[in-house]
């Protein structure tokens, strides 16, 4: 008799597409010739598709419109930290909530952006489509240094007639240490910034910035509701004391 | 991400709702955990890692969600005959054809597997999640997934009469 060579859950990888490409020849040259290893090899493969196929029906079922509006609100919560006064006008005056919220007339001033990568685009408001607003030649490595060294308060100036100015350090809701800060530059918009550490490097978490700011670089409220509707949103602890703030910036290094 | 996010989780609602259902066993609460876990995935939302898929990130959210609310409201109590669950009276009088029955029948007999085998089945055979992914949904090691999958299809091959005697022990150790 022939001894047995495949285990069940190696002919099931193998139906399953998940067996390495050394024992998968194996069992190719062995199933040649062995009839009983084919019906083995045969339950798995049928046992599969009989269970998608006997599921499959469930998705074809609609949807219930609430849980696709839910969604919708959930993305309209959470992506556009539109302050509270930006909402109720937005339930009032539109009928859908899908537009994004920068595009809506309280918010054509603003800039927002969130969740930023490596870069430092700021996606513009309607008014300026065509124009992205990137954060001069800020790299994320100069980000990183100013951010673990900088106290909150200090202007640093920068290169290229930026300043950038920490405004405060903090925790955010799951203990992730965030710091706000604030870029001026003479011939760009002000740009106020949250950003949060992880794995040794600072995380652009948002941006706002004015379109337009005036001669002495005033940020208009309204940037500022934004930033704080999105620092409730994170469950921001209050701001550190410098010397806990000095603390937590040593501990990252 | 912004509203590709949004987008790809309603893209992905059927999906969640069939597995919530089969986590959950009534279509009620199981409307309720694909919101619950819809709300946890907006707030964890910077922590997905987009080298990864987001069909097992919301699968895996799905089931801790699950069990949070099972902790929570002790709801296995009040889970429903699976009998009485709405999209179980699939067989369409006379003209249900042979296939439809297997189907049927295959149905039952996956809903009718122990849970940790009924999860499994779900996530890689109709959710065609990698072993890895489901290992990672289900939060144990890929040998433990492997055991229960080859388990759980040996049953269901039995219950419906597929190859029979075809099935070997291959001694896959006992994962509880």
């Amino acid at each position: 008799m022939q001894k047995f060579e495949f285990t069940d859950e190696e002919l099931m990888a193998y139906a399953d597409g998940e067996l390495g490409t050394e024992r998968a020849l194996q069992l190719d040259a062995a199933l040649v010739s062995n009839a009983a290893l084919n019906l083995r090899l045969e339950t798995f493969a049928e046992t599969r598709e009989l269970s998608q196929k006997s599921f499959e029906k469930a998705l074809h079922e609609p949807v219930p419109e609430h849980l696709v509006q839910k969604v919708r609100n959930l993305a309209a919560e959470y992506q556009t930290h539109a302050p509270p006064e930006d909402r109720k006008i937005i339930a009032f005056g539109q009928k859908s909530v899908s537009a994004p919220f920068w595009k809506l007339p309280l918010a054509a001033a603003l800039a927002l952006a969130v969740g930023l990568g490596a870069g430092l685009l700021v996606s513009t408001d309607s008014t300026q489509s065509a124009r992205g607003i990137v954060l001069a030649t800020l790299t994320e490595v100069e980000l990183n240094d100013l951010l673990d060294t900088v106290p909150s308060g200090e202007l640093e100036q920068l290169a290229d007639s930026t300043q950038i100015t920490p405004i405060a350090t903090f925790y955010d809701g799951s203990q992730t240490l965030c710091r706000e800060f604030e870029l001026r530059s003479t011939d760009g918009p002000t740009v106020v910034s949250v950003a949060c550490e992880q794995n040794g490097t600072w995380n652009l978490r948002l941006a706002v910035a004015t379109a337009k700011m005036d001669e002495n670089g005033y940020v208009p409220a309204s940037s500022l509701q934004a930033l704080d509707a999105y620092l409730d949103g994170l469950n921001a602890g209050p701001p550190l004391d410098p010397a806990a703030e000095a603390a937590a910036l040593q501990n990252l290094r | 991400m912004s509203d590709r996010f949004a987008e790809d989780i309603i893209a992905f609602l059927p999906n969640l709702r069939r597995f919530a259902l089969s986590l959950c066993r009534s279509a009620d609460i199981a409307d309720d955990l694909v919101q619950v876990t819809a709300e946890r995935a907006f707030a964890a939302q910077h922590q997905f890692d987009p080298e990864t898929r987001l069909e097992a990130w919301l699968f895996r959210i799905m089931r801790n969600a699950w069990i949070d609310m099972v902790r929570r409201t002790k709801t296995q109590g009040t889970q429903i005959d699976i009998d009485h669950a709405p999209e179980v009276a699939t067989v369409d009088g006379p003209r249900a054809t042979e296939a439809a029955l297997m189907l049927n029948a295959a149905k039952a007999a996956i809903e009718n597997l122990p849970e940790n085998q009924r999860d499994v089945v779900m996530l890689i055979c109709v959710e065609e999640l990698s072993y890895k992914e489901a290992a990672s949904v289900l939060d144990i090691p890929v040998g433990t997934v492997m055991s229960r999958l080859a388990r759980a299809r040996l049953a269901i091959a039995e219950k419906l009469g597929i190859n029979p005697n075809s099935a070997r022990s291959s001694h896959s150790q006992g994962d509880g």
